[in-house]
């Protein structure tokens, strides 16, 4: 089933190529600083990867989630905060390009043209994560604007993002007062707030959003008033496959190629650590809860690209992915500190920061949690 | 069967509490820790109510304290701060060892400073390429006239950078004899010319500090050696079961503290509506987080009553340090899973026991030694 086109061959050795060569030599150092790393998205956009998932006619790739998976997968197998600007970015022109009219796509390309291109998916607020359908950040008709006050929080590359996709209540309670508006940093009253200062996910752009009094066009409306949350549930949660799913499971590929590659090499008791009967296991332990996320996410990735299944199925689908790929990255790449011992403890070491980065897959983007609600709700309805 | 503490160990308990509570607030922890400072503060107050003295015995300025009630104090401390916990258990310890095995002359003169903490006490075993097979190690010590000449290098070592530290340090002293009989143990205070430390950056462990030490041409008098030459492993191994089982207390402590935060906020996060701690998952997972840390409670307590009764507990010791430090990474882990992007944050302490508790299945004994100690113990010769 799975056997990947030229196409997809072709993007997976280039990203594999740009992951080795200019991600991977600055992961510690990101990590360290915190710094968001514009190096990244100057090679991502001159590779076209930040456009991934535009159309060709738009001057995308026009990757269907397959290829999607393979970006992300390389990038996260070097360091798991590399890919998360693709993924907000990719989202975010995903939904534009499905639903924004044609007339709107032009303009917002024309706008991230002048700038990083790196766009923000504002969902979450400080008191509805998980609930995010009772978000309060409001959306006031006046004339042809609307004034925006509120504020996001955990907003991935919102720190750098020239546009915010921003998902605010312009009618009564619950999802069916929802709407979808782009943003622009240089609104008037639009501020960047605090970078959230996390455990890991380093160098992220995660910050606060703040609005105040922002008037933003009508023009930038997203589909119809009210309707928003239709495109958060039919299109940007499909992006969790390859954007969460796809991270949890590229990054514990990599924990488990550093720990083999340390216990090759390490002697314990006066015989090598490989021969150690315990060590061995918990390695084939590992590589088998990898190979089975990838399969999954790859099974997933496949019946989307095919258009054939349900809505339901897909959902469930990709909610097993993130969920399943989330706890796998964590449980993978603890084992691998295990094995490590106080050396994948040490600041500095790719496994403890590998660690630390696998917890945030299983908090962001929909907690396992509510993964688990939605594949539940789906199996019993 | 008596599940009851004693009276004296009920107002033991109490009395840890109460100072604690009054001394180490949950501010002065997370300062500690984003400063990465020792906690000689909070030390000196514990030293002025005696407690560097609770296990060591009265002829020595002690109190004589049992396996149960040392680790009442280990539990209650750890419950405010893990890290200080531990770090009281590292000096007291060697202390103990320097009890068990040392000259009249060393005991009168470490034992009332450690106790009044005008110095603290830390130990040196591992090595670069002796770890969990601690008894390669190959840090030199040769006698040249009165003194002993150190080479070589240690590193992991914990708090042995605090200020007037003396180290306990595990050395070879014979190559030619098998690599268990050649080892010694000899005190070197941290300031000795020649012992350059260095810190490593750790995930965790902020306050206490992780070390390497290099040795070069330390010299110390020929007195500072503990005990016979070449019987350095049998001391090493000897009152490992309270050393542990301290450990093991903490780790209870700490887990608890896990729970109540992660419960707090179970009841105080509304989502959909509700409080997050009435969704069925979430509860239940909190009924497991209490269920693991109880079952690891008892098995401290249990190993704890028969160390205190003279009677063989390796094996329990291993299952209590084996489960207890398990239980913690798992619910920290948990923990921060309920508390969601807070839980992740830098300004909530649930970060801390993560970063905190995922050495503890790897130091003082991986979690792969204990079970080759329990599964030895159950008679099979597992190498």
């Amino acid at each position: 089933m799975v056997e990947f086109t030229e196409e997809q061959k072709r993007v997976r050795d280039t990203v594999r190529k740009i992951a080795e060569e200019k991600v991977a030599p600055r992961a510690a150092e990101i990590d360290e600083t915190d710094e968001f790393p514009l190096d990244y998205v100057d090679v991502y956009a001159k590779n076209g990867l930040l456009k991934a998932t535009l159309p060709k006619s738009s001057g995308g790739l026009d990757a269907d989630t397959m290829t999607l998976c393979l970006i992300v997968e390389e990038l996260a197998r070097a360091y798991a905060s590399a890919p998360q600007m693709l993924i907000t970015t990719g989202a975010v022109l995903q939904v534009l390009s499905k639903a924004a009219t044609t007339a709107q796509l032009q303009r917002f390309l024309k706008r991230l043209e002048k700038g990083t291109h790196i766009c923000s998916f504002a969902l979450t607020e400080a008191n509805y994560g998980s609930d995010a359908g009772n978000l309060q950040t409001r959306a006031v008709p006046d004339g042809d604007n609307y004034v925006v006050n509120g504020s996001k929080a955990f907003i991935t590359s919102g720190e750098v993002a020239e546009l915010n996709l921003v998902f605010v209540r312009t009618g009564g309670r619950g999802t069916k007062g929802i709407s979808v508006i782009v943003v622009d940093k240089n609104s008037h009253g639009f501020h960047v707030g605090n970078k959230e200062h996390k455990m890991g996910f380093a160098g992220t752009g995660t910050v606060e959003l703040i609005f105040d009094d922002v008037e933003v066009s009508k023009d930038n409306l997203i589909g119809k008033e009210n309707e928003g949350w239709r495109l958060l549930t039919n299109i940007a949660n499909m992006m969790r496959v390859w954007g969460a799913g796809s991270t949890a499971m590229g990054n514990a590929q990599g924990a488990l190629d550093d720990v083999v590659e340390y216990v090759r090499e390490e002697v314990q008791s006066g015989k090598p650590e490989v021969d150690f009967q315990a060590i061995q296991f918990m390695l084939a332990d590992m590589a088998i809860s990898v190979e089975t996320a990838r399969s999954l996410i790859y099974r997933t990735a496949y019946v989307m690209d095919r258009n054939g299944a349900s809505f339901k199925d897909v959902e469930t689908l990709v909610c097993m992915s993130k969920c399943y790929a989330a706890d796998v990255g964590m449980k993978v790449t603890s084992d691998a500190v295990q094995i490590v011992g106080g050396y994948g403890y040490t600041k500095g070491s790719s496994i403890e920061r590998r660690m630390r980065d696998a917890k945030s897959v299983q908090i962001y983007d929909g907690s396992n949690q509510i993964q688990r609600i939605v594949a539940a709700r789906n199996l019993l309805s | 069967m008596e599940f009851g503490f004693s009276e004296e160990q009920n107002i033991l308990r109490n009395s840890v509490t109460d100072f604690m509570e009054k001394e180490c607030p949950p501010e002065y922890v997370r300062e500690l820790d984003e400063k990465e400072e020792y906690p000689h503060e909070i030390y000196g107050k514990m030293s002025k109510l005696g407690w560097f003295g609770l296990p060591i015995p009265e002829e020595y300025g002690g109190s004589g304290l049992g396996a149960v009630d040392l680790i009442i104090v280990g539990e209650e401390m750890s419950r405010f701060s893990y890290e200080i916990a531990a770090g009281f258990g590292i000096s007291v310890f060697c202390g103990l060892n320097i009890i068990e095995h040392g000259s009249e002359e060393q005991k009168k003169f470490y034992i009332p400073k450690m106790i009044d903490n005008k110095i603290r006490l830390s130990i040196s075993i591992t090595e670069p390429n002796a770890g969990s097979d601690a008894a390669s190690l190959a840090t030199s010590a040769v006698l040249d006239g009165g003194s002993w000449v150190l080479n070589g290098q240690k590193t992991f070592q914990t708090a042995s950078d605090a200020k007037d530290t003396v180290m306990s340090v595990y050395v070879r002293t014979d190559k030619d004899l098998p690599k268990h009989k050649g080892i010694s143990l000899i005190l070197v205070p941290n300031d000795t010319p020649g012992v350059e430390i260095r810190r490593i950056k750790m995930l965790g462990r902020k306050m206490l500090h992780t070390n390497e030490i290099f040795f070069e041409d330390v010299r110390v008098p020929k007195e500072n050696m503990v005990g016979e030459l070449n019987n350095g492993w049998k001391m090493l191994l000897s009152g490992l079961e309270l050393e542990r089982l301290y450990g093991c207390s903490t780790f209870i402590g700490s887990s608890q503290t896990v729970v109540d935060l992660a419960l707090e906020h179970s009841k105080q996060r509304v989502q959909f509506g509700r409080p997050i701690g009435t969704f069925q998952a979430m509860g239940h997972m909190l009924a497991d987080m209490q269920t693991e840390v109880d079952a690891a409670r008892l098995l401290v307590y249990r190993a704890a009553w028969m160390l205190d009764q003279g009677m063989p507990c390796m094996k329990q010791v291993s299952m209590a340090k084996l489960f207890g430090s398990e239980t913690y990474a798992r619910l920290s882990n948990q923990g921060m899973q309920i508390m969601g992007g807070y839980g992740y944050s830098l300004e909530y302490d649930m970060q801390r026991h993560f970063r905190d508790s995922r050495i503890i299945t790897v130091s003082a004994g991986s979690s792969q030694m204990q079970r080759t100690v329990i599964a030895r113990e159950m008679g099979l010769r597992v190498v």
